[in-house]
Protein backbone atom coordinates (compact mmCIF):
# COMPACT_ATOMS: atom_id res chain seq x y z
CA UNK A 1 0.00 0.00 0.00
CA UNK A 2 0.89 3.33 -1.21
CA UNK A 3 1.11 5.79 2.28
CA UNK A 4 0.73 9.22 1.72
CA UNK A 5 2.64 11.59 3.69
CA UNK A 6 -0.48 13.78 4.46
CA UNK A 7 -4.00 13.64 2.71
CA UNK A 8 -7.03 15.88 3.58
CA UNK A 9 -9.65 13.13 3.40
CA UNK A 10 -13.37 12.86 5.07
CA UNK A 11 -12.20 11.37 8.65
CA UNK A 12 -15.54 9.90 11.04
CA UNK A 13 -16.01 10.11 14.69
CA UNK A 14 -15.94 6.61 16.22
CA UNK A 15 -15.83 7.42 19.49
CA UNK A 16 -17.15 10.53 21.30
CA UNK A 17 -16.19 11.21 25.16
CA UNK A 18 -16.68 14.21 27.31
CA UNK A 19 -14.37 13.84 30.14
CA UNK A 20 -15.13 16.80 32.31
CA UNK A 21 -14.80 20.57 32.42
CA UNK A 22 -16.00 21.19 28.30
CA UNK A 23 -12.89 18.70 27.04
CA UNK A 24 -14.00 15.99 24.91
CA UNK A 25 -11.87 13.14 23.53
CA UNK A 26 -12.81 12.63 20.11
CA UNK A 27 -11.70 9.66 18.18
CA UNK A 28 -11.70 9.64 14.14
CA UNK A 29 -11.17 7.44 11.98
CA UNK A 30 -9.19 8.23 9.16
CA UNK A 31 -7.59 5.48 5.98
CA UNK A 32 -4.81 3.85 6.80
CA UNK A 33 -2.90 4.42 3.63
CA UNK A 34 -2.29 8.18 5.37
CA UNK A 35 0.98 8.01 7.50
CA UNK A 36 0.78 8.02 11.01
CA UNK A 37 1.36 10.92 12.82
CA UNK A 38 4.35 11.38 15.10
CA UNK A 39 3.82 12.59 18.67
CA UNK A 40 3.28 16.52 18.38
CA UNK A 41 2.35 16.43 15.13
CA UNK A 42 -1.51 18.00 14.09
CA UNK A 43 -4.24 18.14 12.24
CA UNK A 44 -6.74 20.36 11.04
CA UNK A 45 -10.06 19.89 11.53
CA UNK A 46 -13.42 21.54 10.23
CA UNK A 47 -17.33 20.51 9.15
CA UNK A 48 -16.74 18.02 5.90
CA UNK A 49 -18.93 19.79 3.92
CA UNK A 50 -20.90 22.38 5.71
CA UNK A 51 -19.70 26.26 5.03
CA UNK A 52 -18.84 26.90 8.76
CA UNK A 53 -17.32 27.08 10.91
CA UNK A 54 -15.04 28.50 8.07
CA UNK A 55 -11.40 28.12 9.22
CA UNK A 56 -10.37 24.76 9.79
CA UNK A 57 -8.78 24.33 13.41
CA UNK A 58 -5.31 23.09 14.38
CA UNK A 59 -5.69 20.02 16.68
CA UNK A 60 -2.33 18.22 18.40
CA UNK A 61 -3.09 14.19 18.25
CA UNK A 62 -2.93 12.22 21.78
CA UNK A 63 -2.11 9.10 20.01
CA UNK A 64 -3.40 7.44 16.75
CA UNK A 65 -3.19 3.29 16.48
CA UNK A 66 -3.83 1.48 13.23
CA UNK A 67 -7.36 -0.40 13.47
CA UNK A 68 -7.70 -3.14 9.77
CA UNK A 69 -7.47 -0.87 7.27
CA UNK A 70 -7.73 2.38 8.96
CA UNK A 71 -6.21 4.59 11.31
CA UNK A 72 -7.77 5.78 14.52
CA UNK A 73 -6.91 9.47 15.76
CA UNK A 74 -7.50 10.83 19.02
CA UNK A 75 -7.59 14.09 19.95
CA UNK A 76 -8.22 16.32 23.11
CA UNK A 77 -10.72 18.53 22.61
CA UNK A 78 -11.69 21.87 25.04
CA UNK A 79 -14.48 24.19 24.01
CA UNK A 80 -13.21 27.77 23.40
CA UNK A 81 -15.13 29.19 20.53
CA UNK A 82 -17.65 28.00 17.19
CA UNK A 83 -14.84 25.96 15.62
CA UNK A 84 -14.11 23.63 19.01
CA UNK A 85 -17.97 24.26 19.67
CA UNK A 86 -18.94 22.19 16.46
CA UNK A 87 -16.55 19.57 17.04
CA UNK A 88 -17.72 18.69 20.59
CA UNK A 89 -20.96 18.49 19.22
CA UNK A 90 -20.06 15.35 16.56
CA UNK A 91 -21.23 12.22 17.73
CA UNK A 92 -20.21 8.69 16.54
CA UNK A 93 -21.15 8.38 12.51
CA UNK A 94 -20.20 12.12 11.53
CA UNK A 95 -18.38 13.19 9.61
CA UNK A 96 -14.88 15.81 9.76
CA UNK A 97 -12.54 17.10 7.54
CA UNK A 98 -9.02 15.68 8.53
CA UNK A 99 -6.04 17.13 7.13
CA UNK A 100 -2.75 15.59 8.08
CA UNK A 101 -0.70 14.65 9.88
CA UNK A 102 1.34 18.12 9.91
CA UNK A 103 4.07 19.95 10.69
CA UNK A 104 7.09 18.99 12.78
CA UNK A 105 6.75 17.04 16.29
CA UNK A 106 9.50 16.52 19.10
CA UNK A 107 12.75 15.69 18.58
CA UNK A 108 13.03 12.66 20.61
CA UNK A 109 16.56 11.45 19.48
CA UNK A 110 18.58 11.99 22.65
CA UNK A 111 18.69 9.76 25.61
CA UNK A 112 17.96 12.31 29.16
CA UNK A 113 17.33 10.93 32.16
CA UNK A 114 14.52 12.00 32.92
CA UNK A 115 11.86 14.40 30.63
CA UNK A 116 9.30 16.82 32.79
CA UNK A 117 6.24 17.25 30.27
CA UNK A 118 4.71 20.74 31.33
CA UNK A 119 1.05 21.37 30.19
CA UNK A 120 -1.17 23.96 30.89
CA UNK A 121 -4.57 23.48 30.47
CA UNK A 122 -5.83 21.29 27.05
CA UNK A 123 -1.84 21.13 26.16
CA UNK A 124 -2.22 18.11 27.55
CA UNK A 125 -3.46 16.90 24.71
CA UNK A 126 -0.03 15.67 22.44
CA UNK A 127 1.44 13.98 25.85
CA UNK A 128 0.04 10.27 25.71
CA UNK A 129 1.78 9.49 22.18
CA UNK A 130 4.91 11.16 23.31
CA UNK A 131 4.88 9.31 26.28
CA UNK A 132 4.67 6.21 24.09
CA UNK A 133 7.24 7.15 22.10
CA UNK A 134 9.91 8.20 25.03
CA UNK A 135 9.15 5.00 26.65
CA UNK A 136 9.95 3.14 23.54
CA UNK A 137 13.52 4.65 23.34
CA UNK A 138 14.12 4.40 26.67
CA UNK A 139 13.17 1.84 29.55
CA UNK A 140 14.48 3.16 31.90
CA UNK A 141 13.56 6.92 30.95
CA UNK A 142 11.83 8.56 34.29
CA UNK A 143 8.93 10.84 33.63
CA UNK A 144 7.48 13.27 35.28
CA UNK A 145 4.18 15.34 34.28
CA UNK A 146 3.59 18.76 35.75
CA UNK A 147 0.27 19.81 34.67
CA UNK A 148 -1.39 23.28 35.66
CA UNK A 149 -5.08 24.27 34.57
CA UNK A 150 -7.06 27.47 36.51
CA UNK A 151 -8.47 25.27 39.06
CA UNK A 152 -8.96 21.31 40.20
CA UNK A 153 -11.70 20.42 38.17
CA UNK A 154 -9.99 21.13 34.78
CA UNK A 155 -7.11 19.02 35.71
CA UNK A 156 -8.71 16.15 33.04
CA UNK A 157 -7.51 13.66 30.44
CA UNK A 158 -4.87 11.89 32.91
CA UNK A 159 -8.03 8.59 32.11
CA UNK A 160 -5.53 7.53 29.91
CA UNK A 161 -3.55 4.05 30.50
CA UNK A 162 -0.11 5.89 29.25
CA UNK A 163 0.15 8.15 32.39
CA UNK A 164 0.61 5.03 34.48
CA UNK A 165 3.85 5.00 35.96
CA UNK A 166 4.22 8.84 35.33
CA UNK A 167 5.42 10.64 38.75
CA UNK A 168 1.84 13.54 38.30
CA UNK A 169 2.71 17.09 39.58
CA UNK A 170 -0.19 19.43 39.41
CA UNK A 171 -0.59 22.94 40.01
CA UNK A 172 -4.04 25.49 40.19
CA UNK A 173 -4.43 28.96 40.04
CA UNK A 174 -6.84 28.53 42.77
CA UNK A 175 -4.92 26.33 44.64
CA UNK A 176 -7.80 23.69 44.79
CA UNK A 177 -5.06 21.11 44.12
CA UNK A 178 -1.84 20.75 45.08
CA UNK A 179 0.40 24.05 44.59
CA UNK A 180 -0.92 26.81 44.36
CA UNK A 181 -0.45 29.04 41.33
CA UNK A 182 0.87 28.47 37.65
CA UNK A 183 2.66 24.92 36.94
CA UNK A 184 6.02 26.99 35.84
CA UNK A 185 6.40 27.78 39.74
CA UNK A 186 6.85 24.07 40.05
CA UNK A 187 9.17 23.38 37.36
CA UNK A 188 10.92 26.60 38.69
CA UNK A 189 11.31 24.41 42.02
CA UNK A 190 12.68 21.39 40.36
CA UNK A 191 15.26 23.17 38.80
CA UNK A 192 16.35 25.17 41.58
CA UNK A 193 16.61 21.98 44.09
CA UNK A 194 18.63 20.58 41.12
CA UNK A 195 15.75 17.52 40.54
CA UNK A 196 15.58 19.00 37.05
CA UNK A 197 19.14 19.64 35.42
CA UNK A 198 20.76 19.90 31.83
CA UNK A 199 20.66 16.44 31.55
CA UNK A 200 16.78 15.84 31.09
CA UNK A 201 14.48 16.96 28.95
CA UNK A 202 11.86 19.33 29.09
CA UNK A 203 9.06 19.56 26.51
CA UNK A 204 5.88 21.75 27.15
CA UNK A 205 2.71 22.61 25.39
CA UNK A 206 0.12 25.40 26.67
CA UNK A 207 -0.29 28.72 25.81
CA UNK A 208 2.28 31.07 24.70
CA UNK A 209 2.58 32.89 28.24
CA UNK A 210 3.01 29.63 29.53
CA UNK A 211 5.90 28.85 26.94
CA UNK A 212 7.46 32.24 27.74
CA UNK A 213 7.78 30.98 31.38
CA UNK A 214 9.35 27.70 31.30
CA UNK A 215 12.10 29.35 28.71
CA UNK A 216 12.58 31.55 31.45
CA UNK A 217 13.42 28.85 34.44
CA UNK A 218 14.94 26.42 31.68
CA UNK A 219 17.22 28.10 29.25
CA UNK A 220 19.50 30.07 31.77
CA UNK A 221 19.59 26.35 33.44
CA UNK A 222 21.16 24.80 30.33
CA UNK A 223 17.66 22.49 30.13
CA UNK A 224 17.41 21.23 26.64
CA UNK A 225 13.66 22.36 26.02
CA UNK A 226 11.08 21.83 23.35
CA UNK A 227 7.74 23.96 22.71
CA UNK A 228 4.45 23.34 21.23
CA UNK A 229 3.55 26.50 20.34
CA UNK A 230 0.20 27.95 18.66
CA UNK A 231 -0.44 30.86 16.24
CA UNK A 232 -3.50 31.72 14.58
CA UNK A 233 -3.19 29.97 11.26
CA UNK A 234 -5.56 29.76 7.74
CA UNK A 235 -4.32 26.31 6.28
CA UNK A 236 -2.04 24.59 8.43
CA UNK A 237 0.34 23.06 5.53
CA UNK A 238 2.40 26.00 4.62
CA UNK A 239 1.15 27.85 2.08
CA UNK A 240 -0.80 30.94 3.60
CA UNK A 241 1.91 32.18 5.81
CA UNK A 242 -0.25 33.06 8.29
CA UNK A 243 1.19 31.57 11.76
CA UNK A 244 4.45 33.73 11.71
CA UNK A 245 6.45 33.39 15.20
CA UNK A 246 9.73 35.68 15.29
CA UNK A 247 13.06 32.92 15.72
CA UNK A 248 16.38 33.52 15.72
CA UNK A 249 17.91 33.56 12.25
CA UNK A 250 21.13 31.31 11.07
CA UNK A 251 23.51 34.09 12.25
CA UNK A 252 22.09 34.04 15.83
CA UNK A 253 19.88 37.38 15.55
CA UNK A 254 16.31 37.48 15.99
CA UNK A 255 14.98 38.29 13.31
CA UNK A 256 13.01 36.01 10.57
CA UNK A 257 9.73 33.95 10.83
CA UNK A 258 8.61 30.95 10.58
CA UNK A 259 5.59 29.13 10.20
CA UNK A 260 3.92 27.14 13.37
CA UNK A 261 2.89 24.36 11.00
CA UNK A 262 5.72 23.49 9.17
CA UNK A 263 8.96 24.92 10.99
CA UNK A 264 7.34 23.86 14.43
CA UNK A 265 4.78 23.49 15.97
CA UNK A 266 7.24 22.19 18.12
CA UNK A 267 10.44 24.63 18.37
CA UNK A 268 13.59 24.46 20.48
CA UNK A 269 12.92 27.29 23.09
CA UNK A 270 16.18 28.64 22.43
CA UNK A 271 14.97 29.68 19.06
CA UNK A 272 11.79 31.58 19.75
CA UNK A 273 12.14 35.32 20.27
CA UNK A 274 10.15 35.42 23.75
CA UNK A 275 9.69 39.17 24.64
CA UNK A 276 8.66 39.78 20.32
CA UNK A 277 5.86 36.91 21.49
CA UNK A 278 5.13 38.62 24.47
CA UNK A 279 4.38 41.95 22.97
CA UNK A 280 2.59 40.92 20.05
CA UNK A 281 -0.01 38.49 22.18
CA UNK A 282 0.12 41.92 24.87
CA UNK B 1 -12.23 19.88 -28.39
CA UNK B 2 -12.14 19.17 -24.23
CA UNK B 3 -15.57 20.71 -22.91
CA UNK B 4 -13.60 22.42 -20.35
CA UNK B 5 -10.66 24.06 -22.64
CA UNK B 6 -10.40 27.88 -22.77
CA UNK B 7 -8.08 30.60 -24.12
CA UNK B 8 -7.14 33.37 -22.03
CA UNK B 9 -5.73 35.88 -24.67
CA UNK B 10 -2.50 34.00 -25.73
CA UNK B 11 -2.85 31.10 -23.15
CA UNK B 12 -4.31 27.95 -23.95
CA UNK B 13 -5.19 25.99 -21.07
CA UNK B 14 -6.70 22.86 -20.47
CA UNK B 15 -9.46 24.22 -18.19
CA UNK B 16 -10.47 27.02 -16.39
CA UNK B 17 -9.20 26.52 -12.98
CA UNK B 18 -6.30 28.25 -11.50
CA UNK B 19 -5.13 29.05 -8.19
CA UNK B 20 -4.88 32.20 -6.53
CA UNK B 21 -1.78 33.90 -5.82
CA UNK B 22 -0.48 33.12 -1.88
CA UNK B 23 -2.95 30.52 -1.40
CA UNK B 24 -1.11 28.16 -3.15
CA UNK B 25 2.60 27.84 -1.91
CA UNK B 26 5.60 28.95 -3.69
CA UNK B 27 6.58 26.05 -5.85
CA UNK B 28 5.04 22.38 -5.02
CA UNK B 29 4.06 22.28 -1.84
CA UNK B 30 0.46 21.08 -2.66
CA UNK B 31 1.61 18.17 -4.58
CA UNK B 32 0.85 15.85 -1.68
CA UNK B 33 -2.67 16.77 -1.91
CA UNK B 34 -3.02 16.26 -5.99
CA UNK B 35 -1.57 15.63 -9.02
CA UNK B 36 -0.90 19.67 -10.01
CA UNK B 37 -1.10 18.76 -13.57
CA UNK B 38 -4.80 19.18 -13.05
CA UNK B 39 -4.62 22.29 -12.70
CA UNK B 40 -5.63 24.58 -15.43
CA UNK B 41 -2.69 26.96 -13.99
CA UNK B 42 -0.26 27.15 -10.81
CA UNK B 43 -0.34 31.05 -9.85
CA UNK B 44 2.35 31.10 -7.34
CA UNK B 45 2.71 33.56 -3.97
CA UNK B 46 4.28 36.87 -5.07
CA UNK B 47 7.78 37.17 -5.36
CA UNK B 48 9.77 40.91 -4.91
CA UNK B 49 12.99 41.85 -6.07
CA UNK B 50 14.55 41.57 -2.66
CA UNK B 51 13.78 39.44 0.38
CA UNK B 52 10.64 40.12 2.46
CA UNK B 53 10.05 38.94 6.21
CA UNK B 54 6.27 39.52 6.61
CA UNK B 55 3.86 41.15 8.80
CA UNK B 56 4.13 41.08 12.40
CA UNK B 57 1.59 38.28 13.76
CA UNK B 58 -1.08 37.67 14.18
CA UNK B 59 -1.51 37.42 10.52
CA UNK B 60 -4.69 35.83 9.92
CA UNK B 61 -8.11 36.58 11.69
CA UNK B 62 -11.22 34.41 10.82
CA UNK B 63 -14.17 36.68 9.78
CA UNK B 64 -18.04 36.00 9.16
CA UNK B 65 -17.79 33.55 5.90
CA UNK B 66 -14.10 35.11 4.91
CA UNK B 67 -11.17 35.48 6.74
CA UNK B 68 -8.92 38.94 6.88
CA UNK B 69 -5.05 38.07 6.39
CA UNK B 70 -1.89 40.23 6.64
CA UNK B 71 0.78 38.74 5.12
CA UNK B 72 2.72 41.02 4.17
CA UNK B 73 4.54 38.68 1.17
CA UNK B 74 7.31 37.19 3.12
CA UNK B 75 9.31 35.65 -0.22
CA UNK B 76 13.15 35.20 -0.43
CA UNK B 77 13.61 37.28 -3.07
CA UNK B 78 13.68 37.09 -6.96
CA UNK B 79 17.12 35.71 -7.28
CA UNK B 80 16.02 33.00 -4.28
CA UNK B 81 13.26 32.29 -6.41
CA UNK B 82 14.71 31.47 -9.35
CA UNK B 83 17.68 29.19 -7.74
CA UNK B 84 15.24 27.27 -5.20
CA UNK B 85 11.48 27.18 -6.51
CA UNK B 86 11.98 27.46 -10.38
CA UNK B 87 13.75 24.70 -10.99
CA UNK B 88 10.50 22.54 -8.96
CA UNK B 89 8.11 25.15 -11.05
CA UNK B 90 9.67 23.94 -14.24
CA UNK B 91 8.79 20.33 -13.14
CA UNK B 92 5.14 21.30 -12.80
CA UNK B 93 3.24 19.91 -15.98
CA UNK B 94 0.45 22.80 -16.17
CA UNK B 95 0.69 26.37 -17.08
CA UNK B 96 3.25 27.99 -15.02
CA UNK B 97 2.04 31.39 -13.86
CA UNK B 98 4.96 33.59 -11.70
CA UNK B 99 3.26 36.27 -9.37
CA UNK B 100 5.08 39.69 -9.45
CA UNK B 101 5.07 42.84 -6.92
CA UNK B 102 8.05 45.43 -6.11
CA UNK B 103 8.17 49.46 -3.83
CA UNK B 104 8.44 50.82 -7.01
CA UNK B 105 7.83 50.50 -10.85
CA UNK B 106 11.53 49.42 -11.02
CA UNK B 107 11.80 46.73 -9.10
CA UNK B 108 8.80 45.15 -11.08
CA UNK B 109 10.96 46.02 -14.21
CA UNK B 110 14.03 44.53 -12.87
CA UNK B 111 12.21 41.37 -11.22
CA UNK B 112 10.68 40.13 -14.19
CA UNK B 113 13.62 40.66 -16.17
CA UNK B 114 15.44 38.05 -14.28
CA UNK B 115 12.53 35.78 -14.60
CA UNK B 116 11.93 36.25 -17.94
CA UNK B 117 15.94 35.59 -18.52
CA UNK B 118 15.81 32.54 -15.95
CA UNK B 119 12.72 31.32 -18.14
CA UNK B 120 10.55 28.64 -17.12
CA UNK B 121 6.94 30.26 -16.84
CA UNK B 122 4.54 30.64 -18.91
CA UNK B 123 3.15 34.00 -17.41
CA UNK B 124 3.13 36.89 -15.33
CA UNK B 125 0.93 38.25 -12.96
CA UNK B 126 1.76 41.59 -11.60
CA UNK B 127 0.44 42.20 -8.13
CA UNK B 128 -0.01 45.79 -8.17
CA UNK B 129 -2.70 46.15 -4.86
CA UNK B 130 1.13 46.74 -3.28
CA UNK B 131 2.09 50.22 -2.08
CA UNK B 132 3.88 52.61 -4.39
CA UNK B 133 7.21 53.46 -1.86
CA UNK B 134 7.97 56.42 -4.71
CA UNK B 135 4.13 57.25 -4.62
CA UNK B 136 3.51 58.26 -1.31
CA UNK B 137 2.71 54.78 -0.03
CA UNK B 138 -0.77 54.35 -2.23
CA UNK B 139 -1.31 51.30 -3.76
CA UNK B 140 -0.19 51.63 -7.61
CA UNK B 141 -3.09 49.84 -8.89
CA UNK B 142 -5.20 52.82 -7.35
CA UNK B 143 -4.13 54.89 -9.96
CA UNK B 144 -4.45 54.69 -14.20
CA UNK B 145 -1.69 57.02 -14.60
CA UNK B 146 0.63 54.61 -11.99
CA UNK B 147 -0.74 51.51 -13.77
CA UNK B 148 -0.02 52.29 -17.01
CA UNK B 149 3.12 52.84 -16.55
CA UNK B 150 3.92 50.15 -14.41
CA UNK B 151 2.38 47.56 -17.16
CA UNK B 152 3.96 49.35 -19.76
CA UNK B 153 7.49 48.96 -18.34
CA UNK B 154 7.09 45.60 -17.37
CA UNK B 155 5.73 44.35 -20.97
CA UNK B 156 8.98 46.30 -22.23
CA UNK B 157 11.14 43.22 -21.02
CA UNK B 158 8.67 40.00 -21.57
CA UNK B 159 7.38 38.73 -24.44
CA UNK B 160 5.56 36.01 -21.92
CA UNK B 161 1.80 36.76 -21.15
CA UNK B 162 0.90 39.67 -18.76
CA UNK B 163 -1.90 39.24 -16.08
CA UNK B 164 -2.38 41.96 -14.13
CA UNK B 165 -4.33 41.77 -10.65
CA UNK B 166 -6.64 44.56 -9.98
CA UNK B 167 -7.58 45.38 -6.64
CA UNK B 168 -10.99 46.47 -5.73
CA UNK B 169 -9.73 49.28 -2.94
CA UNK B 170 -10.69 51.70 -5.48
CA UNK B 171 -13.46 54.50 -7.00
CA UNK B 172 -13.93 52.68 -10.43
CA UNK B 173 -12.35 49.02 -11.15
CA UNK B 174 -13.04 49.98 -14.79
CA UNK B 175 -10.90 53.01 -15.27
CA UNK B 176 -8.03 51.01 -13.96
CA UNK B 177 -8.73 47.93 -15.97
CA UNK B 178 -8.56 50.39 -19.03
CA UNK B 179 -5.36 51.33 -17.83
CA UNK B 180 -3.56 48.15 -17.02
CA UNK B 181 -5.34 47.54 -20.96
CA UNK B 182 -3.36 50.26 -22.09
CA UNK B 183 -0.30 49.83 -20.79
CA UNK B 184 -0.15 46.04 -22.76
CA UNK B 185 -1.89 43.96 -20.15
CA UNK B 186 -2.92 41.02 -22.12
CA UNK B 187 -5.19 39.32 -18.90
CA UNK B 188 -6.80 40.80 -16.18
CA UNK B 189 -7.34 39.20 -12.84
CA UNK B 190 -9.70 40.10 -10.28
CA UNK B 191 -9.94 40.57 -7.38
CA UNK B 192 -7.62 41.38 -5.11
CA UNK B 193 -8.45 41.51 -1.18
CA UNK B 194 -11.29 43.62 0.16
CA UNK B 195 -9.55 45.95 2.64
CA UNK B 196 -10.58 45.17 6.02
CA UNK B 197 -10.50 45.63 9.95
CA UNK B 198 -11.64 43.50 12.85
CA UNK B 199 -11.27 43.91 16.97
CA UNK B 200 -11.27 41.64 19.61
CA UNK B 201 -13.39 43.15 22.61
CA UNK B 202 -11.58 41.24 24.95
CA UNK B 203 -8.35 43.07 24.32
CA UNK B 204 -9.83 46.03 22.38
CA UNK B 205 -6.97 44.88 20.07
CA UNK B 206 -7.23 44.50 16.22
CA UNK B 207 -7.47 40.93 15.38
CA UNK B 208 -4.21 41.47 12.71
CA UNK B 209 -1.07 42.76 13.80
CA UNK B 210 -0.49 45.10 11.43
CA UNK B 211 -4.72 46.61 12.64
CA UNK B 212 -6.01 45.92 9.03
CA UNK B 213 -5.90 43.52 6.04
CA UNK B 214 -7.70 42.22 3.14
CA UNK B 215 -10.70 40.32 3.25
CA UNK B 216 -11.32 37.13 1.77
CA UNK B 217 -13.33 34.37 1.15
CA UNK B 218 -17.02 34.02 0.38
CA UNK B 219 -18.23 37.13 2.08
CA UNK B 220 -16.64 39.40 -1.06
CA UNK B 221 -18.02 36.95 -4.06
CA UNK B 222 -20.43 39.35 -4.96
CA UNK B 223 -18.25 42.49 -5.09
CA UNK B 224 -15.99 40.27 -7.44
CA UNK B 225 -19.07 38.87 -9.98
CA UNK B 226 -20.26 42.75 -9.75
CA UNK B 227 -16.74 43.90 -10.61
CA UNK B 228 -16.16 41.24 -13.02
CA UNK B 229 -19.14 41.80 -14.45
CA UNK B 230 -18.37 45.30 -15.48
CA UNK B 231 -14.80 45.27 -16.44
CA UNK B 232 -15.18 42.16 -19.16
CA UNK B 233 -18.20 44.45 -20.43
CA UNK B 234 -15.92 47.65 -20.82
CA UNK B 235 -12.37 46.27 -21.83
CA UNK B 236 -11.56 43.82 -24.44
CA UNK B 237 -8.82 41.81 -22.74
CA UNK B 238 -9.89 38.23 -21.27
CA UNK B 239 -10.91 38.33 -17.39
CA UNK B 240 -10.10 36.22 -14.40
CA UNK B 241 -12.65 36.17 -11.86
CA UNK B 242 -11.22 35.91 -7.92
CA UNK B 243 -13.42 36.36 -5.05
CA UNK B 244 -14.64 33.45 -2.68
CA UNK B 245 -15.01 30.80 -5.31
CA UNK B 246 -15.89 27.32 -3.66
CA UNK B 247 -18.39 25.78 -5.30
CA UNK B 248 -19.04 24.65 -9.02
CA UNK B 249 -21.83 27.27 -9.19
CA UNK B 250 -19.42 30.16 -8.07
CA UNK B 251 -17.30 29.11 -10.58
CA UNK B 252 -20.22 29.10 -13.10
CA UNK B 253 -21.36 32.41 -11.64
CA UNK B 254 -17.96 33.79 -12.60
CA UNK B 255 -17.98 32.76 -15.91
CA UNK B 256 -21.65 33.91 -16.41
CA UNK B 257 -20.65 37.13 -15.48
CA UNK B 258 -17.89 37.52 -18.10
CA UNK B 259 -14.79 35.67 -16.52
CA UNK B 260 -12.79 33.31 -18.83
CA UNK B 261 -11.65 31.35 -16.24
CA UNK B 262 -11.28 31.90 -12.28
CA UNK B 263 -8.67 31.41 -9.27
CA UNK B 264 -9.53 29.41 -6.09
CA UNK B 265 -7.89 31.04 -3.11
CA UNK B 266 -8.81 30.84 0.48
CA UNK B 267 -10.56 27.77 -0.43
CA UNK B 268 -7.68 25.95 -0.49
CA UNK B 269 -7.29 26.32 3.10
CA UNK B 270 -10.39 24.89 3.85
CA UNK B 271 -10.16 21.82 1.51
CA UNK B 272 -6.84 21.50 0.28
CA UNK B 273 -8.48 19.23 -2.80
CA UNK B 274 -10.74 22.21 -3.45
CA UNK B 275 -9.78 22.09 -6.78
CA UNK B 276 -9.81 18.78 -8.33
CA UNK B 277 -13.07 18.69 -6.76
CA UNK B 278 -14.54 21.74 -8.80
CA UNK B 279 -12.80 19.63 -11.76
CA UNK B 280 -14.75 16.41 -11.27
CA UNK B 281 -17.89 18.51 -10.88
CA UNK B 282 -17.61 20.32 -13.77
CA UNK B 283 -18.77 18.86 -16.41
CA UNK B 284 -21.78 17.12 -14.71
CA UNK B 285 -23.00 20.36 -13.87
CA UNK B 286 -22.72 21.73 -17.25
CA UNK B 287 -24.30 18.66 -18.64
CA UNK B 288 -27.08 19.53 -16.35
CA UNK B 289 -27.48 23.49 -17.07
CA UNK B 290 -27.34 22.09 -21.00
CA UNK B 291 -24.01 23.39 -21.83
CA UNK B 292 -21.78 21.30 -23.95
CA UNK B 293 -18.62 23.77 -23.71
CA UNK B 294 -17.21 25.63 -20.61
CA UNK B 295 -16.87 28.81 -23.05
CA UNK B 296 -20.65 28.85 -23.47
CA UNK B 297 -20.98 30.36 -20.65
CA UNK B 298 -18.49 33.08 -20.40
CA UNK B 299 -20.23 36.46 -20.44
CA UNK B 300 -23.71 34.23 -20.96
CA UNK B 301 -25.66 36.68 -18.15
CA UNK B 302 -28.62 37.82 -19.28
CA UNK B 303 -29.15 40.99 -17.19
CA UNK B 304 -32.36 42.78 -16.89
CA UNK B 305 -33.33 45.38 -19.03
CA UNK B 306 -34.27 48.89 -17.20
CA UNK B 307 -38.39 48.99 -17.28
Amino acid sequence: MQIAEKASVAGRVVKYQGVGAAVHRLTLEVPASIAAPDPGQFYMLRPFDEPLPFLPRAFSVSRSRLADTTLHLDFLIKVYGSGTEWLCDRREGDRVRVTGPLGHGWTLDSTPRRVFLVAGGIGLAPFPATIDALRERSSTVELHLLYGARRADELVGLDDSSYEGVTLEFATEDGSRDHRGYVTDVLAERIASGACGPDDLVLACGPNAMLGAVAKHTLPANIPTQVAMEEAMACGFGVCNGCAVRVLDSAGEFGIYERVCIDGPVFDAMRVDWPALAAIHG
Amino acid sequence: MDMLAVELGPLSLANPILTASGTFGGSDEMADFFDLSRLGAIVLKTVTLHPRRGNRPPRVAETPFGMLNSIGLPNGGIDYFIENQLPVLREIPTTRVVNVAGDTVDQFIEGVRRLDAAGGMDAFELNISCPNVEGGRLPFGSDPKVTEVLVRGVRGVTDLPLIVKLSPNVTDVVVIAQAAAAGGADVLSLINTLLGMAIDPRTKRPKLGSNFGGLSGPAIKPVAVKMVWEVSRSVDLPVIGIGGIRDVDDVIEFLLAGASAVQVGTANYLEPTVIPRLLDELPPRLEELGVSQVTDLIGAVRPFEEI
